[in-house]
């Protein structure tokens, strides 16, 4: 087993590159590349517990680490490293599988208890560290990667099509499953216990209760925030080596640099990607906030011909990803790791705090009275009438649908009927009957909740992990540094599921709170911009100097052979988007699909990246 | 594919004017009788709303009973379970304390019916024991329906379990709260000048709403606005206090007792400002109907006032027992008329996303599906 366990570990060797180790027991193994960032002399795992009867191997940071040393200290425990690591197993033996209640940070971890026989695996509330398993041949893999399951004969490349459609209409593979067939994610908040006798059993240990407070008033909850945002970013800054911050001009990021950089006493690095398209260009906003904190920054433009030179984009992604922000996350991630270690950014502050357009779209709409039920089939039944790409067709589909659904219907990309025509017939047959849009999605218990409420743990549930959380863990791991995220410190989160959602988003002010906190602290002109993020202007892209790139991709020999999407229609949105219709999320999509079956399914796994 | 009707027994107290009572009344009448068929309980069935619903054609059985524990209690509760399983009712819906306590071990032991109890106050006027009796009742329930987060919050700390507790916000007509009325005749009716600005309560009179506060904010703005007619709307057991009370403040003229009026609507239309002074509430219909109406509102931080109104968009939010907060937040909207006209404007616009009756009746039929589905599978 331990060649297969090592060749596992260096099919993930990006992740740490600094150490490997081992552990191999009577019928259990765990491997682990390490990339140093705490206790860089002793903290080598896997980790024991005193007497080597429980073994941990460990991905992510546990910021509270050193108030739980001494506790459990001070219940008898002897330490033989300085490690984060260390507390895990310590936690383990006072607490069983509750120690993930006392651990406050991003992991995912595998623990084997020896005496008991029987595996733990956890991942964080809220999914920041990644974990994927396959239940196959009577063995259970599991890795922070997929490709690392890759390794083993018993995972087949086999294409899970459900997964892949899922992709392409919502953007990325399903909460539960992967685009590979028995390739589970370990959802966030959940445990996985597994032993020889008994199958594995997943359960969740969190969840997220937004009981907004509304005896509170507007001034109380603002300093509450400052005083949460404070205490996340002073735990999110310990390490033993160098560190920096993304910054994008928007107030997420430049709220953590501005708590980060007031609490370091030498200056912060920061990092900022642009786009030549001035529409794109958050350089000046993001120099604005540098220099407001004097902070080492460093910036870098992107030309469309990255996107020729991303060969391992797709490798590093595992799976098919149509979230083209993660070109940017790439090329900052490859600037930072010239210069640090570990980085700061400030992802899911839109989740936290509303902060996206699309809620005050849903807010419009909502104080709109409903058209009546027959009106609103009549327009249902003209719109699938309508022929593809006739203007007007999507107008009627979406007036159509009330709530729920009509939110969940705008951020779907190929529906249902699009599928049909996408997919090569024969692939189409393979998919499950019609999924229900919303399945598992419509959260249960917060029917009559606020809409906003619900939209927002919606988006905690699916999009922050699946997409946003993805994106940022991958693309950094890929060039071997870490992403830490303190607005996802779970008391944060706690906190900001407190505030009422009138005073999340107030008079159609996305962020109310978080701007009316960051006032004073951050410039004015950064509280009031418009919402950007590295958004990458593919949209032009694909109209001028890429519309070759992906018309060759797309349409090429490869591609065709593989059999999959119905050449004509690709041809056709190829055209459309041409023509001035925007279906460039849709075309990056089908890029991602194809880059990514070049790199995993045609090659195989072991592809040996340059540095 | 048609799916069976749900069977659906609600149970309310009475018919007569109330916040619960409209609510279950405009609800009944909008349920999609495709889908719900519908039984409208009461315990005394009798009320001035019975009028608004003889246009609906469901049986309404009525379950009197006379003080709690005496035999013929009991003897009823018999028959409300004999009903139930007579007419294989799936869910039983109750509103309010007596109705809870009535229904909800009389449906338990009925049988497989899925169980709903609604509390729409915070309980404040409740004895001790009431409450206790109250979440020993809602602990056999299997959903506790309330109507503001914050009833939601004093459960929870009560002790009730969250997860059997679900929001479902009241819902307004809003198109009755559309047009400009004849503004000149309701002053002549009320003898006032055609120029006066209205400042109005609209609530029923007892010591929870803290009206006595209103009239002291009113004697501090009377001096500085001449022009200002202070009205009162509605009825209730401390009326006569509450005119010695204005008399005593020196407002006695400036005050006007309307009593009951039926012509809310009308009468909002012409109100500059609304005003809701309690010291307890639920989530307040007054509150809707005034913002429905376009009116920017004043009201007191307690139970779900803060839920509908959005403190600095769509009116102030002040403390309760504060008179002259109360009077520097209606005063402030007297004078700028702009700012009112724009809280005005948001107020509609925010009842309409969020307090349609259109949306209630949604979100409860959903949540009886879902009952009932969640019942059949386990």
């Amino acid at each position: 087993m331990g060649h297969e366990v090592r060749a596992m570990c260096s099919a993930i060797v990006h992740r740490g590159p600094d150490d490997e180790g081992l552990y191999l027991g009577s019928g259990v193994g765990l491997g682990m590349r390490r990339l140093s960032i705490i206790d860089l002399d002793s903290g080598r795992q896997p980790v024991r517990n005193e007497d080597g009867s429980v073994w941990v191997v460990f991905n992510g940071e546990i910021y509270n680490f050193r108030e739980l040393v001494i506790r459990l200290r001070a219940r008898g425990h002897r330490f033989y490293t300085r490690s984060d690591t260390e507390t895990i197993v310590h936690l383990y033996e006072e607490y069983g599988d509750r120690c993930v209640d006392h651990m406050r940070g991003m992991f995912a971890f595998a623990l084997w208890d020896e005496k008991k026989r029987r595996l733990l695996l956890a991942r964080d509330r809220l999914g920041i560290k990644p974990l994927y398993y396959a239940d196959v041949g009577g063995r259970l893999l599991f890795g922070s990667e997929i490709k690392a399951l890759l390794e083993l004969q018993e995972v087949e490349r086999r294409l899970n099509w459900d997964a892949v459609a899922h992709c392409l209409s919502y953007l990325v593979t399903p909460p539960n499953e992967s685009a590979i067939a028995g390739v589970h994610k370990l959802p966030p908040a959940h445990l996985m216990t597994a032993s020889a006798d008994r199958p594995p059993a997943v359960s969740r240990y969190w969840d997220l209760h937004f009981e907004p407070d509304y005896g509170k008033t507007e001034k109380q909850f603002i300093e509450g925030l400052r005083e949460h945002l404070e205490e996340s970013v002073c735990l999110h800054l310990i390490s033993d080596v160098p560190l920096g911050a993304f910054l994008s001009g928007g107030i997420d990021s430049s709220s953590v640099v501005a708590s980060a950089a007031r609490q370091k006493t030498e200056p912060l690095k920061t990092f900022s990607i642009g786009f030549a398209e001035q529409e794109f260009n958050e350089l000046g906003a993001a120099r604005r906030v540098a220099e407001a904190f004097h902070t080492d920054h460093h910036e870098l433009v992107l030309q469309p011909d990255i996107l020729e030179r991303l060969d391992h984009l797709a490798w590093h992604l595992d799976e098919p990803f149509g979230d083209s922000s993660a070109i940017a996350t790439y090329m900052v991630s490859q600037m930072a790791a010239q210069h640090v270690k570990v980085v700061l950014s400030g992802d899911g502050g839109d989740e936290l705090f509303a902060g996206y357009d699309k809620y005050v779209v849903e807010q419009r709409e909502r104080s709109r009275a409903p058209l009546p039920a027959p009106a609103r089939k009549m327009l249902a039944f003209i719109s699938r009438a309508m022929p593809e790409g006739m203007r007007g067709r999507n107008f009627l589909r979406h007036a159509s649908r009330t709530g729920f659904e009509r939110y969940l219907d705008a951020s779907t990309f190929f529906r249902r009927e699009e599928l049909r025509r996408l997919f090569e017939p024969e692939i189409f047959a393979m998919l499950s009957p019609e999924p229900d849009p919303g399945r598992g999605a419509e959260p249960d218990g917060l029917e009559g909740r606020h809409w906003l409420t619900r939209l927002q743990y919606l988006d905690i549930q699916r999009y922050l992990p699946l997409d946003i959380l993805t994106k940022v863990d991958r693309m950094s791991m890929a060039h071997s540094i870490e992403t830490r995220v303190p607005l996802l410190d779970h008391k944060l989160v706690e906190f900001a599921a407190t505030i009422p959602p009138e005073m999340q988003m107030r008079n159609g002010t996305t962020k109310y709170i978080l701007k009316r906190a960051m006032r004073g602290i951050l410039p004015d002109e950064i509280i009031n911009r418009p919402k950007h993020g590295f958004a990458v202007p593919l949209r032009y892209w694909f109209r001028n100097r890429l519309s070759n790139y992906a018309r060759e991709l797309l349409l090429s020999a490869p591609s065709r052979r593989r059999g999959v999407f119905n050449q004509q229609y690709v041809e056709k949105i190829l055209h459309l988007h041409e023509k001035g219709r925007d279906f460039d999320l849709q075309l990056w999509t089908l890029i991602s699909f194809e880059l990514w079956s070049r790199a995993i399914l045609d090659r195989g796994a072991r592809t040996e990246v340059a540095a | 594919m048609q799916l069976q009707k749900i069977r659906l027994l609600k149970l309310v107290t009475n018919f007569k004017i109330g916040g619960t009572e409209r609510q279950v009344a405009n609800v009944a009448l909008r349920l999609d009788s495709s889908r719900f068929e519908l039984h409208l309980g009461s315990l005394r069935r009798h009320g001035e709303l019975l009028k608004d619903l003889e246009t609906l054609d469901v049986p309404q059985p009525e379950f009197q009973i006379g003080k709690f524990y005496d035999g013929k209690t009991f003897l009823q509760a018999a028959r409300f379970a004999q009903y139930i399983r007579r007419n294989l009712i799936q869910v039983v819906h109750s509103y309010g304390f007596y109705s809870n306590v009535f229904a909800v071990p009389a449906a338990r032991m009925a049988g497989r019916c899925v169980v709903v109890a609604s509390i729409r106050d915070t309980g404040e006027v409740m004895t001790p024991m009431q409450r206790r009796v109250q979440k020993a009742v809602c602990r056999m329930a299997d959903c506790v329906l309330v109507n503001a987060e914050a009833i939601r919050r004093t459960l929870i700390e009560q002790g009730y379990r969250p997860e059997t507790i679900f929001v479902i916000r009241n819902g307004i007509m809003l198109s009755r709260f559309a047009a400009k009325q004849n503004g000149h005749l309701l002053r002549l009716q009320l003898g006032l000048p055609a120029s006066a600005q209205l400042v109005a309560v609209s609530s029923r009179l007892n010591r929870m709403k803290g009206i006595e506060y209103f009239l002291d904010a009113a004697a501090i703005l009377a001096a500085k606005f001449p022009n200002v007619a202070f009205l009162v709307v509605g009825d209730g057991d401390i009326r006569q206090e509450l005119e010695d009370h204005a008399r005593r403040v020196g407002v006695g003229r400036r005050v006007i007792f309307t009593g009951f009026r039926s012509d809310v609507p009308e009468l909002l239309s012409e109100v500059a400002v609304s005003v809701l002074p309690s010291l307890s509430e639920g989530l307040s219909n007054s509150l809707l109907e005034s913002m429905a109406a376009g009116v920017p509102v004043v009201a007191t931080r307690v139970g779900g006032n803060p839920e509908v109104i959005e403190d600095g968009v769509t009116g102030w939010l002040v403390p309760a027992r504060d008179p002259a907060s109360l009077a520097e937040a209606i005063g402030r909207l007297l004078e700028d008329r702009e700012q009112a006209f724009r809280f005005g404007q948001n107020g509609r616009r925010r009842v309409a996303e969020l307090f349609s009756i259109e949306r209630a009746v949604q979100e409860t039929e959903k949540l009886y599906s879902r009952l009932v589905e969640a019942k059949l599978c386990a």
